[in-house]
């Protein structure tokens, strides 16, 4: 029950980090469900990281950029691919993942403004890892 | 005990091969043989019409063990092989036969058909350059490929790659191109001389995938479903299997894994345990023919053999990957009905440097089809949430380049057993990364755009293109060589059909190979019967 609540903050949190919105209940569900067969050799000090990423209500995406310049995938990054591919699979955001229309603009306007994001991410990042001590 | 004329181990595209070739004959099949749950869902559908209904389609899509999702959390499988309906083609291997390796990741079969139940069904060729280190000549093979080519169904051109992959005759039309795909077979066209002169040829692959009815199979719909379940318009070495089992031309059993093998003047035995029973039991024939794959037909020798300081070699096809991105595709809308794999590539390092060997170097383009875009969220550099925005952008520009490198044989690469039956993988190779440097400036002419840092190394295993364990050799001296018709050397009536024969291993694809000289070597099984053959 303590695990489930957990992982439900979690889920929250970190759905609030990707998608800026509220995370369905039948994601919730799938996210809970995927823990029973997923991450069973994950690093104690990176469990320990993700705790504090929610305890903390830090960014979780400046974090996870800043954690992912390292070579092996962190079990933050790993929990986080896990949301968007929920995300994908569900019906209320499937549609943001596959380009339906010519949108050569948008494109180039997420381009710009992700390029002009990316540093200030990665410098809040390191700050807060920094910060918190997360490894 | 009944004496079959010859017990085939192995019902990969090897043993099928050989089993078609012999029909006629009293030949039985032995095999592990995990069949697929489910051959039917989808048809007809597109995978982006069906993804909009994942949850109802979830066991299909990722799998009640969330296996679809192993991609995360645990070592890299190509997309094929870790979809749910796909399960059956790996599933169990660990538990079958254990590789043991901190070097190479072995990928190993034992479903009907093997690991080809999810191949890319690219069927080539080999020529009198890629055959040199073999004892045989390109023409002996010839009437097998045609045999093949006019039963498999395979589609292809005659363009600037039929120089490296023979006739063009008996194909079917190639598939359909993408938008993105034809846009750069154009500018290559435009620029032809210049990728040339740089030793880049680019063309059509030929398939193994129908672009018209043909047998009684149905063409490609284009539906996307190539990661999640069988297909008919995909030939596989499971279709003639079944035709040949429904035809009553092949005793087929599985339900067995084979230890070993006894071999003596008047025939030889296959050692199998019932899987269901755990009983030991043998099969006779007039030959044996092993056709169980790379490491499985090594690890039936070596168990048979009990030695365990024996080293056999192993080589692999290694691969890399290259995304390119052709930025006037940018936020296009993404195609949903193209065919994943596009376009080859054969590069000649020795047109452009004289002190490399004369190894052509081989690379598929694929389309982004097909896949959920998350599979590639950590591939991007930047925050996760602004990689799924740029994703749904970048990837209708993209194309992946997987290159396939040649193999050979090297003193740091063998297979061992231990006292307990436990097959040891030691491997060593490592790409660098002058050949993708090369293409990136090459590629950059026709407006495709990549860089080094995006470049994906996979470890080695990763290819699945293993071959060499047991190599034809013209006078073999060793116990694990064969002969140039497939006989074992320390052996009389145990012969080799399967890619564990190759003494040397071109980039370009080995399956078509494999199955052309399975069919030689299976031909050739009785036609010294009075005699050891030799």
């Amino acid at each position: 029950m303590a695990q489930t609540s957990a992982l439900d903050r979690e889920v929250e949190h970190l759905c609030h980090a990707l998608l800026g919105k509220e995370v369905p209940q039948s994601i919730k569900a799938r996210y809970r469900d995927a823990h029973q067969y997923m991450f069973k050799r994950s690093c104690q000090n990176e469990a320990h990281t993700v705790e504090v990423v929610v305890q903390e209500r830090l960014d979780a995406e400046a974090v996870e950029a800043f954690l992912r310049r390292k070579g092996t995938p962190h079990l933050l990054t790993m929990k986080m691919q896990l949301l968007i591919y929920l995300s994908e699979l569900s019906p209320t955001y499937c549609d943001l993942f596959v380009n339906q229309t010519d949108s050569r603009f948008r494109a180039l306007a997420a381009i710009i403004t992700s390029s002009l994001k990316w540093p200030y991410c990665l410098i809040k990042g390191a700050y807060l890892t920094w910060r918190y001590e997360l490894v | 005990m009944s004496l079959f004329d010859a017990v085939i181990v192995g019902s990969g595209p090897a043993g099928v091969a050989a089993a078609y070739e012999l029909s006629g004959r009293n030949i039985c099949m032995v095999d592990v043989g995990k069949s697929p749950s489910d051959t039917n869902w989808g048809s007809g559908s597109n995978f982006y019409q069906l993804r909009r209904y994942s949850e109802r389609y979830w066991n299909e899509f990722v799998g009640s063990r969330f296996e679809s999702f192993r991609n995360i959390d645990q070592a890299y499988v190509p997309p094929k092989l870790k979809s749910p309906l796909h399960r059956f083609i790996t599933e169990d291997s660990a538990v079958s036969a254990a590789v043991e390796s901190d070097t190479f990741r072995a990928i190993v079969s034992f479903a009907q058909g093997g690991l080809a139940n999810a191949w890319g069904a690219q069927l080539y060729r080999y020529n009198e350059t890629d055959l040199r280190q073999f004892p045989l000549e390109a023409r002996v093979l010839e009437p097998y490929y045609d045999r093949l080519t006019d039963h498999v169904g395979i589609s292809g051109s005659c363009d600037d790659l039929a120089r490296f992959y023979g006739t063009e005759a008996g194909l079917l039309p190639a598939l359909r191109l993408s938008e993105l795909a034809a846009h750069l077979l154009r500018n290559y066209d435009r620029h032809r001389t210049f990728f040339n002169r740089h030793g880049v040829f680019l063309g059509r692959p030929r398939l193994g995938v129908l672009s018209q009815p043909y047998r009684g199979r149905p063409a490609c719909d284009y539906g996307n479903l190539e990661f999640y379940r069988l297909l008919p318009h995909i030939y596989t070495p499971r279709i003639t299997l079944e035709e040949l089992i429904r035809n009553g031309r092949l005793d087929y059993r599985p339900g067995y894994f084979v230890i070993s093998f006894e071999d003596d003047k008047s025939g030889a035995r296959v050692v199998m345990r019932n899987i269901a029973t755990g009983q030991v039991e043998t099969i006779a024939g007039k030959r044996v023919l092993l056709a169980a794959g790379t490491i499985g037909s090594a690890a039936i020798l070596l168990r048979t053999l009990g030695d365990t300081s024996l080293r056999l070699p192993i080589m692999e096809n290694l691969p890399s990957y290259i995304p390119f991105i052709n930025p006037g595709f940018l936020g296009k809308a993404h195609e949903t009905a193209a065919y994943y794999t596009q376009l080859n590539v054969c590069y000649l390092p020795h047109r452009i440097n004289s002190q490399a060997n004369g190894d052509m170097i081989m690379g598929t383009f694929y389309g982004m089809h097909g896949l959920f875009h998350s599979e590639f969220v950590r591939d991007l550099p930047l925050p996760l949430s602004l990689n799924v925005k740029l994703l749904r952008y970048i990837l209708p520009s993209m194309l992946v380049l997987h290159i396939w490198r040649p193999g050979h044989q090297r003193p740091d690469n063998y297979l061992t057993i231990d006292s307990k039956g436990t097959l040891h993988i030691q491997y060593t190779d490592a790409a660098d990364s002058a050949v993708e440097r090369h293409l990136i400036r090459v590629f950059r002419r026709a407006g495709y755009l990549s860089a080094a840092f995006l470049c994906k190394y996979p470890e080695p295993g990763a290819s699945a293109h293993y071959a060499g364990s047991l190599p034809m050799r013209k006078t073999p001296s060793k116990k694990y060589e064969t002969h140039p018709n497939g006989r074992l050397h320390s052996m009389k009536n145990v012969y080799v059909a399967d890619g564990s024969v190759f003494p040397a291993l071109p980039a370009k694809n080995l399956s078509f190979t494999i199955m052309a000289n399975a069919m030689r070597v299976a031909a050739g099984l009785f036609q010294n019967s009075d005699r050891c053959a030799s």
